[in-house]
């Protein structure tokens, strides 16, 4: 590792005798180095090599410049380039939309989360659509049985989705006749959702679906559908991935460039 | 003097080109040497040095005060480093590849006192220190030029380096040895330096 070929000469000392060539070494760590200096015949040829490398390299003579490096007053001018005058206000502009896009995911996630109802609305609604259209209770419930069916097994699967099933229930409530007993009614369902969604995680499909569209079956159908959400725009979960990225990307670029500005 | 370069360095600031000029002309030997020793050959130095004080001329306002040499220097460190990343990146030039003694032999001025023979030594030694310093570590490299060669106190170098005087001691004492054992190995320790400093080490 080192190149030291005196076995006995390590870094200190090494650092040592750099110091006492340039007569910097204290008064007591000089007078230690003398005394060694006086008994290590190695220690005396490292010094007097070392000495002689240092002075081979003072004598060196200083290399005369091919040209002089005064700078013309028209390229000392800092070269304006096209990127570099766009970075701050793309910039900007990159910051403002990254807020904003982030913005709107935190919104979109937070409501997602206080109203599981919509996102599991297609299951209660196909449910009750197909209900009113048979008419007969038993009819819908075998229908809505055979939609919940379908639904559920993928609803099932990861824990993130099936947590939103339970909102038939959710929807069945807030559609109740009564309007003021309707908020804590959905509060108890989403609670009662949400230990049923428990329960859906570890279900078989056939025992989910009754738990499902029970509930639909018992709401007035016809109210259920008016007042159901707009559904399918509230279908992602969690803020969109791609613009954000997009976004970072570009505002990563604007700062790149802009620190490279900044060192010019 | 010194009232001189402040003067000279308050007007460039004020974006006075031709003060920062005669700046220049005070600077460009220690920072194209600087170069020299750093990157191995004359057109990589050049071209260093230039950029140096094309930087140096954009940040002057970024200096508040001190020691500008240090200041300039330390640009000019950056510029060598960033060369020899490029370098690294692209190792289509190394530094063995240069040949310093042909480098140096047409700018250097020939010493009339001087038999033949010390010319030749003199050459053969220049050669093989630069030959040495392109096998040091850059960090010793710089330390070992701006200490031995160009001759300035540990506490510049540590400014220039952002570094603190331990480390640059601990550089330029590995650096020393390093370049010691390089020239050894040559056989190119020179024996009239051994002779004259052997005894003296008290």
């Amino acid at each position: 590792m080192t190149m030291n070929p005196n076995p006995q000469l390590n870094d200190t000392d090494l650092e040592l005798l750099s110091a006492y060539i340039d007569q910097l070494l204290p008064a007591g760590d000089r007078t230690r180095l003398e005394a060694r200096l006086g008994q290590e015949p190695a220690l005396r040829e490292a010094l007097a090599e070392l000495r002689s490398t240092v002075a081979a390299l003072r004598a060196l003579e200083p290399v005369r410049p091919p040209r002089s490096f005064t700078i013309n007053p028209a390229t000392a001018q800092r070269p304006v380039r096209w990127w570099s005058s766009l970075a701050l206000p793309f910039g900007g502009l990159a910051m403002m939309l990254l807020v904003a896009v982030l913005l709107v995911g935190f919104l979109r996630s937070g409501s997602s989360v206080s109203s599981p109802t919509v996102a599991s609305a297609p299951t209660s609604e196909q449910a009750q659509l197909q209900a009113q259209t048979y008419g007969e209770p038993e009819q819908a419930t075998a229908v809505a049985q055979a939609t919940a069916s379908k639904v559920a097994p993928a609803a099932v699967a990861p824990p993130a989705l099936a947590q939103p099933a339970p909102a038939a229930p959710a929807l069945a409530a807030t559609s109740a006749p009564v309007a003021e007993s309707a908020a804590p009614a959905a509060a108890d369902s989403q609670v009662a959702g949400a230990r049923s969604a428990n329960e859906v995680a570890t279900a078989t499909p056939a025992e989910l679906a009754p738990a499902l569209t029970t509930p639909a079956i018992s709401s007035p159908g016809t109210t259920t559908l008016d007042q159901a959400p707009a559904v399918p725009a509230a279908v992602q979960p969690g803020p969109p991935i791609l613009p954000i990225a997009l976004v970072l990307a570009l505002l990563i670029g604007m700062v790149v460039v802009w620190i490279r500005r900044r060192k010019e | 003097m010194a009232d001189e370069e402040q003067r000279l360095i308050a007007a460039a600031q004020r974006g006075d080109v031709e003060s920062f000029n005669a700046l220049v002309r005070l600077y460009e030997g220690r920072v194209y040497n600087l170069g020299y020793r750093m990157l191995g050959d004359a057109d990589s130095a050049a071209d260093a040095s230039q950029e140096a004080f094309l930087s140096a001329f954009r940040n002057l306002r970024s200096f508040r005060g001190g020691s500008f040499r240090s200041w300039l220097l330390r640009i000019a460190t950056n510029v060598c480093y960033d060369v020899l990343r490029a370098r690294k990146r692209r190792p289509s030039v190394s530094l063995d590849a240069s040949d310093p003694e042909a480098d140096d032999s047409p700018l250097q001025i020939p010493d009339a006192h001087e038999s033949p023979d010390d010319v030749a030594l003199r050459r053969e030694l220049a050669a093989a220190i630069q030959a040495g310093l392109a096998h040091l570590p850059e960090d010793q490299r710089l330390v070992l030029v701006l200490s031995d060669v160009q001759g300035l106190a540990y506490e510049e170098i540590a400014q220039i380096t952002s570094t603190n005087l331990g480390t640059v001691k601990s550089r330029l004492s590995r650096g020393r040895a390093r370049m010691r054992e390089l020239l050894r190995a040559g056989e190119l320790l020179p024996s009239r330096y051994r002779l004259s400093d052997g005894g003296s080490w008290i």
